[in-house]
């Protein structure tokens, strides 16, 4: 495949009146970057496989213009809203070659991404982000959005959230993901290495994990439940101040300190190759098969 | 300063990195230059192409060196003195990153401005050292480091995975991934597999 | 991989040189930084923009969840024995300048104010119903805390309360600098 050179700046602005939907089509690379801006309402982002992004906007009212600007291999799309003032509820959808690099930048708007198989960037402050990811990189940020992931395949993901939700299902490869007081959810998929941290929410982890693989997670007052699916062959150091530890592979947790209430739990389970590090304050911890 | 002495072992024979080290451990800071002066273009070469901009990486280098004389006692001579260097200096490009954010402003004029380099429909062209430079630093920043770090500087995926504390998997898929772009942006036919 | 055939590509790529010359001589910078460190040199007086920067590197490193202890030793290395004071702004940075043995240093506190600060403008744009959420969980973070701090002040020597401490720190410095980070376009002030 050859590479393709577009002109650099091809600007289009709708003047867009409330109301109004406005649909543009433009020729992009097939892995180029589409990047979407967007305040209030919602995003929806389709990858397809034309060479092609189409933006189909719905534009609500006080919004003072959609713009589609194109740099090279990078597409712009930002709903503007007069400086200063409140309101700009747009829906946008937007089809986007299957290889595209997507960032998506709302505040209270959703975002919903299907098809898409580049790298994702998404960053919502209250609104929800849903979305599905391939092999490429991904990372998220929220302060009170949920956010649901679903994979298929190896990747590396990186997702912060304050208080909303993360649901992670069939995602493999490397996790990076903390919350404060979000519930956090991890189901199927085989892990290399997650790093799972929340100060109050729940943390649930039921997938498997690589030969070699690493697990550390840490809540300070919320709960741990780990299951693990397939063969374990891991060491485990599990240790908590107040809480409990309840463990179905065997070993019974001792008490750390006589005059502290903490307990600890540290075993192996076949040849120990994975390495699995939980820890509480006063957080429950459980760990089956 | 007195090489004889840093001379231990009758059976091998150190090479000058070896001497130069022992020398800077003991506060040399002559030997240390010469160190530097040895190994500076490659490790500029390393920032340079990671972090794509020469203020960035002449930062990089200087930082490099400050730390390797920092942490001088730490280093084992397990790997070479150069691998050694270029660990610190792939870490303090990674840090930088981190500190800027990971899409600068002046990262995206930096981009802006390669569109505006490329010019009209013609794709770079692989003959020209120039525009493989070019195609190099429009690839995206994982799959850039990977092949920087592989491709480039021969480290192995191993070693590339380590330095950047991804999965050897992940370090895979990246340059899998870069020499595709590369491949496609040079105009270059598609590898036999 | 590693032994694919030499192709168009890797011919390619063999041309570009592995080394590059700097454009101008860095060596005298760095004999001045490492000079500058030198025992028996008063460390203070190096305070310049780069041990700023470092410092606030220090920090956004710590924010990001990286290796903390390390960083933390080494910041201790580095930095003069100072500052057990409070910090300047008590009300907001919850965060003392020294625990548990891991002093901070004056470049810390300096550049944990910044970020304080930051962290206060770009809160003050997020929506009412957002910077709340922030607030209350920053609260809680800052709770969690004390409260290891406090169990920690009864078992001085428990290794876990000692890690669990550190990186609830660090917790907190992470959601300061998420929000700091959290690019403008998404902090333009609208109704929810």
């Amino acid at each position: 495949m050859k590479s393709i050179a577009y002109g650099l700046l091809a600007l289009l602005i709708a003047h867009a009146a409330a109301g109004e939907t406005v649909e543009r089509t433009v020729k992009a690379a097939p892995d180029g970057e589409v990047d979407i801006v967007n305040v209030a309402g919602a995003v929806h982002v389709i990858g397809w496989d034309r060479s092609e992004v189409q933006l189909r906007a719905e534009i609500g009212s006080n919004v003072e213009e959609v713009e589609l600007e194109q740099r090279g291999e990078r597409i712009l799309i930002r709903v503007k809203l007069p400086s200063g003032e409140d309101g700009g509820t747009s829906s946008l959808r937007v089809h986007v070659p299957r290889n595209s690099a997507v960032s998506v930048n709302t505040v209270s708007a959703s975002q919903t991404l299907e098809g898409v198989r580049g790298e994702q960037r998404l960053q919502s402050v209250s609104g929800s982000i849903s979305t599905e990811i391939a092999s490429e990189d991904f990372q998220a940020k929220s302060v009170s959005g949920a956010i649901r992931v679903t994979g298929n395949g190896e990747t590396s993901v990186r997702i912060t959230s304050v208080s909303g939700s993360i649901d992670l299902d069939n995602v493999g490869g490397e996790l990076d993901m903390n919350t404060v007081n979000g519930g956090m959810r991890v189901t199927g998929g085989a892990i290399d290495r997650a790093r799972l941290k929340t100060t109050n929410g729940q943390l649930r982890f039921d997938s498997a994990l690589k030969q070699g693989a690493r697990l550390d997670a840490e809540a300070i007052n919320g709960t741990i439940d780990i299951k693990l699916r397939g063969t374990v062959d891991a060491d485990f150091d599990i240790e908590t101040f107040n809480g409990s530890i309840r463990n179905c592979f065997g070993p019974k947790p001792e008490r750390t300190s006589q005059y502290a209430p903490g307990s600890a739990l540290r075993f192996k389970e076949g040849k120990g190759s994975a390495r699995v590090r939980l820890k509480t304050l006063n957080g429950a911890i459980e760990l089956c098969r | 300063m007195e090489m004889s002495e840093t001379v231990g072992r009758a059976d091998r024979e150190p090479s000058s990195d070896e001497l130069l080290v022992a020398g800077a451990r003991r506060g040399d800071m002559r030997a240390f230059e010469r160190l530097y002066r040895m190994h500076s273009g490659r490790v500029y070469g390393l920032c340079l192409r990671m972090t794509r901009r020469p203020d960035a990486a002449e930062d990089c280098v200087q930082q490099t060196f400050v730390r390797a004389w920092r942490n001088l006692a730490s280093f084992e001579g397990r790997s070479s003195f150069a691998t050694w260097l270029h660990r610190i200096a792939v870490n303090e490009v990674l840090t930088q990153a981190r500190n800027r954010g990971t899409r600068s402003e002046s990262d995206e004029e930096r981009v802006a401005e390669l569109d505006r380099e490329q010019d009209g429909d013609a794709p770079f062209d692989a003959a020209d050292v120039m525009d493989v430079e070019r195609a190099l630093q429009s690839l995206p920043e994982g799959a850039r480091y990977a092949m920087v770090l592989q491709a480039l500087y021969g480290y192995t995926h191993e070693e590339v995975a380590d330095m950047l504390g991804i999965a050897v998997g992940t370090c895979k898929a990246q340059v899998h991934r870069g020499r595709r772009l590369l491949r496609e942006r040079l105009g270059l036919p598609e590898a036999e597999t | 991989m590693n032994s694919h055939r030499p192709d168009a590509l890797d011919e390619a790529l063999s041309k570009l040189p592995k080394s590059v010359p700097t454009e101008r001589d860095l060596w005298p910078r760095i004999q001045a930084q490492i000079e500058a460190e030198r025992p028996g040199k008063d460390a203070r007086r190096g305070f310049t923009p780069r041990w700023y920067q470092l410092a606030a590197g220090v920090l956004l490193v710590l924010a990001s969840s990286v290796t903390t202890f390390v960083i933390m030793r080494d910041a201790q290395e580095r930095a003069p024995a100072v500052a057990t004071t409070e910090l300047p702004r008590p009300e907001i940075a919850a965060m003392p300048a020294s625990f548990a043995g891991y002093r901070l240093g004056e470049d810390y506190t300096k550049a944990r104010a910044q970020l304080d600060l930051e962290f206060e403008q770009r809160l003050a744009l997020l929506p009412p119903e957002a910077r709340e959420k922030v607030e209350r969980n920053l609260a809680d973070i800052r709770a969690a805390a004390r409260e290891i701090a406090d169990t920690l002040a009864e078992h001085p020597t428990d290794p876990l309360l000692h890690e669990l401490l550190m990186s609830t720190y660090q917790s907190e410095l992470q959601l300061l600098a998420h929000v700091t980070q959290m690019a403008p376009a998404t902090t333009k002030r609208v109704q929810l």
